[in-house]
């Protein structure tokens, strides 16, 4: 019976019925012994079907408790086929990365993000090269964040804080102010150093290059994560009965052929990768004229393929061509654009200069020891950080806040954190149980978003997107400085250091 | 005949197999199905203090290779001897309790080589881990103060330079993630500690390896005699992400400070 269930969980979902009920006929008719029985497993096990990314559960049921339905009752199923449908023609599958072009080869999209890079980062861990393998994401990054960068892969349970969900499209550490994206160079430098005080490890070792692949890789689970976001959101403000493209009863967008579902999207021949998804959808491109053309379906070239679809060739529905074409190009404009726009503006940020002042980090400056008083003053005046960072400046001041990945959830929907069985549903959801945030302990030296005193001077400029900790706006840039002149010395107090100032009482030479 | 004698044959690979795949690692070349054998070994040593360490680890590989062909050949001829087969005159079994001149042997010999290892390794323990190296410093000898820290968390290693004071620990230090700087031939010393749980220490490329305990803080030494890129390595299982605790070490000629500067 334990080999029996051992069999079960081994398979998983990762199976096609065919293949279970092989390894069990073979276990029943064949296997006597072990061996081949574990050896039928084993082949089984390699049949894993194509990878997909997994639907926003945690959003559905979010969108689905705001919007009243009777309890046990959601949105229809229809509703989460076509958002599922929409964002696999808009953005591929983890096998097979796309991007929604509305114009093709000149879509802004692709000067921010490499098809080249995406294909390399994606996909199953095969080896490219002697130095570098393909499918970067899923060796270094998805046990934790997850396939679909939501922060869900089998390890993020048992870390604190939890691996970061990217489909909020916030993000802590970086050189913009609130409210914009990061730069690539932020990215960069967080797999560079990775995050102390968390699990989020460096990734110093991987070649250049490969760090720039996974940079993009992530903006693009991101971009993916934010459009499904608001894709969800607009089937909450559809009329009853509607859909969010004009299809017939349970009919499928996906059913349909590729140039239907892609609408006003053009797609280019992707580069580099050589899965068979690959060069289907490149087959499948080929056979997609320009996206105007297909829309009016106007050209004499066009009629073939239109009534070759029309007449069903996959499902056997009637619809309205132009029609399917004009939702998808209102819902790209609504829900698509303003996400790709958001993005874009990185490409064009620049971090405002700043001069770092000498005496920051040197206590033998003249001016080092006012600074420093000074910025004790602002600590527990001005700038209030005690409130949350504490008299002592060990992080126990305020320590009931939730980051907004939590929030995004437990506040809008005004659920008492403490009271488990109001949030089990959304964890049974996908939510990880909520944690508080807590304020950094000051006194020990680890800082996550790194500790040069530029890092620190941009925490405290422009606070930490996603956390209670604000961008400082009335303070002045001398002012910043004298905070992070005082903080910075916080570890290095004898307060902060007990041990150290035993070692002076009754100091032993170190061998 | 060969299902009696079945047995004899899979005790006969042992040191077969055993031998052969020393030897083979050892010497790094040849493929097999597209899987190279070069770099099996341990990688050329780049350390002065660890010749001798070498040495040792070749003798003790040499005296293990030997008894272990010697015993499981032995072994094997057993087992072929008396296996059972057609045509063969049964005797009966002997049940035998002990055999006191056989145990002085097999105890004595085993207990000679480990004491003659014991003595004959005493001095380069000292070397490599009590005799701190020694530079003169304004007409006196000194021990050579430690250039970086080294910090093992759970699963990499931080790199702390002391900055422009010379100071561990101070205000100005300098920290970088999983690479570490050292100049090229001149001895250097490290303070190495754990953050969260037992990690070692390791860089093969120039033998060495210490166990770093939380709490605790040790020092190694070393000389890096070729500039090059080494790897450092955690050697003690310490969670589920330990295959990635590797970092990069930099032997630079010169330009240090602006290596570690940037």
């Amino acid at each position: 019976m334990l080999k029996h269930s051992l069999v079960w969980w081994l398979l998983g979902e990762r199976c096609p019925w065919s293949a279970r009920v092989a390894v069990l006929a073979g276990r029943w008719a064949v296997c006597g012994r072990d061996l081949v029985c574990l050896l039928s497993v084993v082949v089984a096990v390699g049949c894993t079907p194509p990878a997909e990314f997994g639907d926003n559960s945690l959003e559905w049921y979010k969108q689905e408790r705001a919007a009243r339905l009777e309890p046990g009752q959601g949105f229809p199923e229809v509703h989460r086929q076509d958002v599922s449908d929409i964002t696999r023609v808009w953005f591929g599958t983890p096998d097979a990365p796309q991007l929604p072009l509305l114009e093709g080869e000149d879509d802004p999209a692709l000067e921010l993000l490499d098809m080249g890079k995406l294909a390399w980062a994606a996909g199953p861990v095969v080896s490219r090269n002697e130095e570098s393998s393909q499918g970067l994401y899923r060796r270094h990054c998805a046990h934790c964040h997850g396939v679909t960068g939501d922060g869900r892969g089998p390890t993020s349970a048992f870390l604190s804080p939890y691996p970061r969900d990217f489909r909020l499209g916030k993000f802590k550490f970086k050189s913009s102010p609130t409210g914009t994206p990061p730069t690539k160079d932020d990215l960069k430098t967080i797999l560079v150093n990775g995050i102390p005080g968390t699990s989020m490890p460096s990734f110093r070792l991987l070649q250049d290059e490969e760090l720039d692949v996974l940079v993009d890789y992530v903006i693009y689970l991101s971009q993916r994560g934010m459009v499904e976001r608001f894709l969800i959101a607009a089937v909450r403000e559809l009329d009853e009965d509607a859909r969010l493209v004009s299809l017939p009863d349970a009919a499928r967008l996906r059913d349909l052929p590729l140039d239907v579902q892609l609408g006003p999207l053009q797609r280019v021949a992707p580069v580099g990768g050589e899965s068979a998804a690959d060069r289907d959808s490149a087959a499948d491109a080929d056979s997609v004229g320009g996206s105007e053309a297909d829309a009016k379906a106007g050209a004499d070239e066009d009629d073939g393929s239109e009534s070759d679809g029309g007449s069903g060739a996959k499902a056997d529905v009637s619809y309205d061509r132009d029609k399917i074409a004009d939702d998808l190009l209102f819902l790209a404009e609504e829900q698509m654009l303003p996400v790709l726009e958001k993005w874009l503006g990185i490409l064009d940020f620049e971090a405002k200069e700043v001069d770092v002042p000498a005496w920051v980090l040197d206590s033998r400056d003249a001016a080092y020891e006012s600074q420093v008083a000074l910025g004790q003053k602002l600590y527990f005046g001005a700038a209030n950080c005690v409130q949350c960072h504490g008299e002592t400046g060990i992080g126990d001041g305020q320590t009931n806040n939730y980051d907004d990945w939590t929030n995004d959830w437990l506040k809008v929907e005004g659920i008492n954190p403490t009271d488990a069985a109001a949030w089990a549903p959304y964890v049974n959801a996908g939510a990880h149980p909520p944690r508080p945030i807590m304020p950094r302990n000051l006194r020990l030296g680890v800082y996550r978003g790194g500790n040069r005193p530029i890092d620190i001077f941009r925490r405290i400029q422009y606070g930490i997107e996603g956390t209670p900790m604000p961008a400082s706006l009335t303070l002045t840039e001398e002012q910043i400085w004298a905070l992070v002149a005082y903080v910075q010395q916080l570890p290095y107090e004898t307060l902060s250091r007990p041990e150290t100032a035993k070692k002076l009482e009754n100091e032993r030479p170190v061998r | 005949m060969l299902t009696h004698r079945f047995w004899a044959g899979l005790f006969a690979l042992v040191p077969i197999l055993g031998i052969g795949l020393y030897v083979i690692a050892v010497l790094g070349v040849g493929s097999v199905g597209g899987f190279s054998f070069a770099g099996l070994w341990l990688p050329e040593n780049a350390n002065p203090y660890a010749n001798a360490i070498d040495h040792l680890f070749d003798l003790v590989h040499i005296i293990c290779g030997v008894v272990l062909g010697v015993t499981t050949s032995i072994l094997a001829y057993v087992v072929w001897r008396y296996a059972d087969h057609p045509g063969r005159q049964a005797e009966p079994a002997l049940y035998i309790t002990h055999h006191t001149l056989l145990e002085w042997i097999w105890t004595a010999i085993p207990a000679a080589i480990l004491v003659f290892l014991g003595f004959y390794q005493l001095q380069v323990w000292a070397d490599n881990k009590m005799n701190r190296p020694m530079v003169m410093v304004e007409g006196q000898e000194r021990a050579v103060e430690p250039s970086a820290l080294v910090v093992g968390k759970q699963f990499g290693w931080e790199v702390y330079y002391p900055g422009p004071d010379g100071v561990l620990g101070t205000l100005d230090d300098q920290r970088v993630e999983n690479e570490l700087t050292v100049p090229v031939g001149r001895p250097v010393v490290l303070r190495v500690e754990a953050k969260d749980v037992l990690h070692s220490f390791a860089i093969p490329g120039l033998r060495v390896k210490q166990d770093v305990v939380p709490g605790m803080t040790q020092l190694v030494w070393f000389q890096v005699d070729r500039p090059g890129t080494y790897e450092i390595l955690c050697m003690e299982l310490c969670g589920w992400g330990h295959y990635k605790m590797r970092a990069r070490m930099k032997a630079v000629a010169e330009g240090l400070e602006a290596e570690v500067q940037e």
